[in-house]
């Protein structure tokens, strides 16, 4: 049995609610660590439980928390970033619906560890369940003393402001996030500066994502080494996966950080549905691209996963079966870029369209193997070109099909036909928002 | 010259329209909300979706009325509810069907929901509203429901694990509902 961290009252009867929380301990460990503990000793203990930012990139937490402590500035923010986007993920949805209090608890210590008096949930537009839970749990910290000018009859005093997206994926990115903050457009800005020096309305400003935070407490409770010790395979703690696909039981799992996606899908998930064999997946949501089925066995992890060609991302684990087209799964990825992108630099707002185009053209059969080149350099050109991380993601999925599953293009070139049948060109002309229609 | 002057003209002009919300209790419950954010820094898209919450989708006059309030330009109060896919400038109609088409939707067959829908709520292809106006089918890029894949949000009322005949129940559930909503004194 995994022992739970940011899953750690989930289930539990009335866990949404601050009664519920304070009955399994809640907000116990932050009272105790504003009388007791500096802020500087908070970062030294996040930085010794190994805790990385679970939103995708995965930068080690304690640092960036010392950098916002150590940026110059009164006024500094916090900003949880609860625009849960990349397809695939899904692990936030839970916390933000059954656990707010959790994840107030974990943004109050972040608060008190890098001096921070103020900040911001933003959550995505179409979360409203999550939205209302906060909302709720908000109203109850604030009347009870969790959030305010005394945070537990202390000095430290900390405001927190909730606001929604409004269906942007690139808001996800932390410089975008902010500028939507900011009541803009969601355009993400040139790094440097970073937000940690010049963040929200220019101020310092620490960004971590849900499960990030929702882990803080219980770090800050049982200890960075007991956290530390929770891991597989030489990872640190334990990590929430996504789990979707062609899999049995799909679902969002809480299990120790650096198991094999062998042990996730077959142990955990069920296996494949319908006995069918694994063909590939994506460790990383859609923007961490595809490993081959042989791969199964990397630990989901950093820099295993890095060194295999691919990424951990948010952990979002797809798993397709041998039913999946893979030129299919490159159209699906291309057509999301094309939708999402925020349009401010060409290589992704015109690089992903060029890219759709192609593929589309391949997947009627009037492909070549000079447009199977082009696009190879276009995604090159794209990932070394966008302006931000998610542009630069965007032709991963692209790029490892190509690389890893090039007989199912040579299929389609060659012969004129799908391998598998799965191609979806029969409904891109009934899409509201698909190629034709753009 | 003749055409700056011009152009300073009819912006001169344009910014001295000033705009009212419809008279009725839903523009003072508007004014109630947007007061209570006024002071509050960036809270724009907070306010254009309790505007489209209010009223039927941002119209032109919404939005004017929204940048004169905030002291904002008109051009930027369009430009943010122009960028995020959620807000909609033209008229809402009753519900909005977003299916959700990421790939672990896709791989357990969005695609036959979409065209389930479209047969039950007779919207022709390429067309984004139905025949009879109550519906708009939009795709969007994931709603976060992976594991109950396929699934869809009417207004933001959750719908996952669907197969094409449910979809088509919930649609004439829907327009079941529409129809006694309408003969209703």
């Amino acid at each position: 049995m995994t022992e739970l961290v940011a899953y750690r009252n989930i289930g539990k009867p009335d866990s949404e609610t601050l009664a519920g929380y304070l009955r399994n301990g809640g907000y116990h460990t932050l009272a105790k660590l504003l009388r007791e503990m500096t802020p500087e000793q908070v970062i030294e203990t996040i930085k010794e439980s190994g805790l990385r930012g679970c939103g995708g990139a995965g930068f080690p937490t304690g640092t960036k928390w010392q950098f916002v402590r150590q940026a110059t500035g009164r006024l500094k923010y916090v900003v949880c970033n609860a625009d849960e986007g990349e397809p695939g993920t899904f692990k936030d949805r839970a916390i933000l619906e059954h656990d707010p209090h959790l994840l107030i608890e974990g943004i109050l210590i972040a608060g008190y560890a890098t001096g921070a008096e103020a900040g911001y949930i933003y959550i995505r537009g179409e979360y409203e369940p999550g939205w209302l839970a906060l909302k709720r749990a908000i109203a109850e910290a604030l009347g009870a003393g969790y959030l305010g000018d005394a945070v537990c009859g202390t000095s430290f005093g900390f405001q927190l402001g909730l606001r929604r997206g409004a269906g942007s994926y690139v808001c996800g990115e932390e410089t975008a996030l902010l500028s939507s903050l900011e009541g803009k457009r969601g355009i993400p800005r040139l790094r440097p500066p970073y937000p940690a020096n010049e963040g929200l309305w220019g101020k310092p400003t620490l960004i971590n994502n849900v499960e990030t935070l929702a882990r803080v407490p219980t770090i800050m409770e049982k200890g960075a080494a007991w956290y530390r010790g929770l891991g597989l395979n030489g990872a640190a703690g334990t990590k929430l996966y996504s789990l979707s696909g062609h899999v049995r039981r799909p679902g969002a799992y809480e299990l120790p950080a650096g198991i094999t996606t062998r042990t996730l899908v077959y142990e955990h998930g069920g296996g494949m549905r319908d006995n069918r064999a694994l063909k590939g997946f994506c460790p990383g949501g859609i923007s961490s691209g595809v490993l081959s089925a042989d791969l199964i066995d990397v630990p989901l992890d950093y820099e295993p996963l890095a060194k295999a060609g691919s990424m951990l991302g948010s952990a979002a684990v797809i798993a397709m079966d041998e039913t999946t087209c893979m030129v299919d799964v490159a159209i699906q990825a291309a057509r999301f870029y094309v939708h999402e992108s925020c349009g401010e630099c060409t290589p992704c707002r015109l690089g992903n369209e060029r890219v759709l185009e192609l593929l589309t053209k391949i997947v009627v059969g009037a492909g070549s193997w000079h447009d199977v080149h082009t696009l190879q350099e276009l995604g090159e050109q794209i990932r070394g070109d966008a302006r931000c991380g998610l542009g630069q993601a965007a032709p991963l999925m692209l790029l490892s099909t190509l690389g890893r599953f090039s007989k199912d293009y040579q299929i389609h070139i060659e012969e004129q036909r799908c391998p598998t049948g799965a191609c979806s060109l029969r409904h891109l002309d009934k899409r509201p928002q698909g190629v034709m229609a753009r | 010259m003749a055409a700056q002057r011009l152009e300073r003209q009819t912006r001169a002009q344009s910014e001295a329209v000033v705009y009212h919300l419809p008279p009725g209790e839903a523009s003072a419950k508007f004014q109630q909300v947007v007061d209570q954010w006024r002071e509050e820094p960036g809270s724009l898209i907070e306010v254009l979706h309790e505007a489209q919450n209010s009223f039927d989708g941002l119209s032109k006059p919404v939005i004017g009325w929204i940048a004169q309030e905030l002291g904002l330009p008109r051009e930027d109060v369009f430009a943010v509810a122009s960028f995020y896919t959620m807000f909609a400038t033209e008229p809402r109609p009753r519900y909005v069907v977003r299916v959700c088409d990421c790939l672990s939707c896709h791989l357990a067959d969005s695609d036959g929901i979409i065209d389930a829908i479209r047969d039950a709520a007779r919207i022709a292809p390429g067309a984004t509203v139905s025949d009879d106006g109550l519906f708009r089918l939009e795709t969007v890029s994931c709603l976060g429901l992976c594991d109950q894949g396929p699934a869809m949000l009417v207004n933001l009322k959750r719908y996952g694990h669907l197969t094409p005949p449910q979809v088509k129940e919930i649609v004439s559930g829907l327009q079941m509902q529409a129809t006694v909503g309408r003969s209703a004194p």
